[in-house]
């Protein structure tokens, strides 16, 4: 059975703990960071994204600090969270190279920066 | 206060904001989130932002949705339903056949022609043909079966209303019983029916619902009356009832008179009848018997309050012609019984399942320690 498409937020939360493990909060910073501003996640969206992902084995905790009393926990990518962000990134590229490809057959090749 | 610490009330506040999840959430994440809430908090700030309030509660409300909807995921509730799946079955096929041998005996004792309706005998081969098809692991087909039998016994029970509201009030238990064996029959099972329930609680209550069964049999349809010459016998000429009633499973003091002085061996099956039950269901997996009894106990819930809080109701309904039918608010207490009976079961179940794995917790430690 194939993989159903990862949602934005959870495609932009694995894609942060790709670099690195990460606790909450630096999370929630770098995918603002990565999707340009763009997408800003609120702690409810987050923990939901990470409680499903978690369920189904992509993402694990790493270690837990104490931090100013309080509890920090960092997350990392699982060996198949990253087989899985590889699939969806590279499904997503294909996608983008179509709609670069007609875009451009329209003459649309300054919206996608193309090559004329 | 140090103003870089955040302000103990924007904590409190969101607290209570986090009070939204359900408990195992909670448990795992609270602490967290708040770390991060307060993390991205601005100085002085004392209250939740707007979007940030909206965004937690409607989180909180999807994990809720999420923790009832896991009930079909967990393995350990798919056993119960698998078990429900079967044994459901089994009990009404039993209740049919017990109506059908009552009605026959009923008619014997009477010298009467048997009046057994034919729609009891269509559903008691529906019945038993769920049971086979569950047995052969057909779980789709049997599910189709069991919804086609309980729609059509609950639109047939609505139909009935405004001429007999109280043997449609009488016949809500049924119905209901028949609506939760097709949805359990639903449900996915994690492996196959027989293997949940096991043989030998297959047998032990196969042999309870034939003692049922033998019961409806030496079911006696006469009644005693005190007159001034002594005990006098009369016929009770009500037709016999669908769900045993509890003077005849009963044995004891709640024992019509009339059966303990009539006929000991009835009082002897039934007693045998509870104990093959108890035995069967001892013989299951705690984990799915807690699980069958959660999900049984809405129907059990329901025929207590009918049978305590509707008596007035019945007997006097049927007085008027037309018919007293039943007011909303008691259709409120109908409705609202299985609902809450089965939340608070399904809580019961995860207190029990969480005293379960301290106790191996426990046990796991102290084996690590020796």
């Amino acid at each position: 059975m194939t993989d159903a498409p990862l949602r934005e937020p959870a495609f932009l939360v694995l894609t942060a703990l790709a670099a690195q493990p990460q606790h909450g909060y630096a999370m929630i910073a770098d995918v603002h960071r990565i999707s340009d501003g763009k997408v800003r996640l609120h702690a409810g969206t987050l923990y939901a994204v990470l409680d499903r992902l978690r369920g189904e084995g992509l993402v694990e905790i790493d270690r837990e600090e104490v931090v100013q009393s309080r509890l920090r926990r960092y997350y990392r990518l699982t060996e198949q969270g990253a087989r899985r962000l590889a699939a969806e990134a590279e499904r997503l590229r294909r996608h983008a190279e179509t709609a670069g490809q007609r875009l451009r057959r329209l003459g649309l090749a300054r919206v996608v920066g193309g090559h004329a | 206060m140090n103003p870089a610490e955040p302000h103990p009330e924007l904590e409190r506040r969101y607290r209570r904001l986090l009070a939204w999840y359900p408990p195992d959430h909670r448990r795992t994440y609270e602490e967290e989130m708040l770390g991060v809430l307060l993390a991205g908090a601005t100085p002085r700030q004392r209250w939740p932002r707007l979007q940030e309030s909206a965004n937690l509660v409607a989180s909180a409300m999807r994990q809720r949705l999420l923790a009832v909807g896991s009930v079909f995921v967990d393995p350990r509730w798919r056993a119960g339903t698998a078990a429900v799946g079967l044994l459901v079955p089994m009990l009404l096929l039993t209740l049919h056949l017990r109506l059908a041998v009552g009605y026959s005996a009923w008619a014997r004792e009477a010298d009467v022609a048997s009046v057994f309706p034919p729609r009891g005998w269509l559903a008691m081969l529906a019945w038993g043909a769920v049971i086979v098809f569950v047995l052969v692991r057909w779980r789709v087909v049997a599910a189709a079966l069991a919804w086609a039998v309980a729609v059509s016994e609950g639109v047939d029970v609505a139909t009935r209303y405004a001429t007999a509201p109280v043997d449609v009030l009488y016949a809500i238990c049924p119905v209901l019983l028949a609506l939760t064996a097709a949805a359990a029959l639903s449900v996915p099972g994690s492996e196959p029916a027989l293997d949940v329930v096991g043989r030998r609680a297959l047998a032990l209550f196969a042999a309870a619902g034939a003692l049922l069964v033998v019961i409806a049999a030496n079911n006696h349809h006469v009644v005693a009356t005190v007159t001034t010459d002594g005990i006098a016998w009369t016929y009770d000429m009500r037709s016999p009832s669908l769900i045993p009633s509890l003077n005849v499973v009963l044995p004891g003091p709640w024992a019509q008179p009339v059966g303990m002085f009539q006929d000991l061996r009835g009082i002897v099956v039934a007693w045998l009848t509870l104990v093959l039950g108890a035995l069967g269901l001892s013989a299951m997996a705690p984990s799915v018997r807690r699980r069958m009894v959660a999900l049984l106990a809405p129907v059990a819930a329901l025929v207590a309050v009918i049978g305590l809080g509707f008596d007035g109701f019945a007997a006097s309904s049927v007085r008027f012609t037309p018919p007293v039918l039943l007011a909303p608010e008691q259709w409120g207490v109908l409705a609202v019984t299985p609902v809450l009976t089965f939340l608070l079961a399904a809580a019961a179940v995860r207190r029990a399942d969480r005293r379960e794995e301290l106790v191996h917790l426990g046990l796991a430690a102290e084996r690590n320690a020796q």
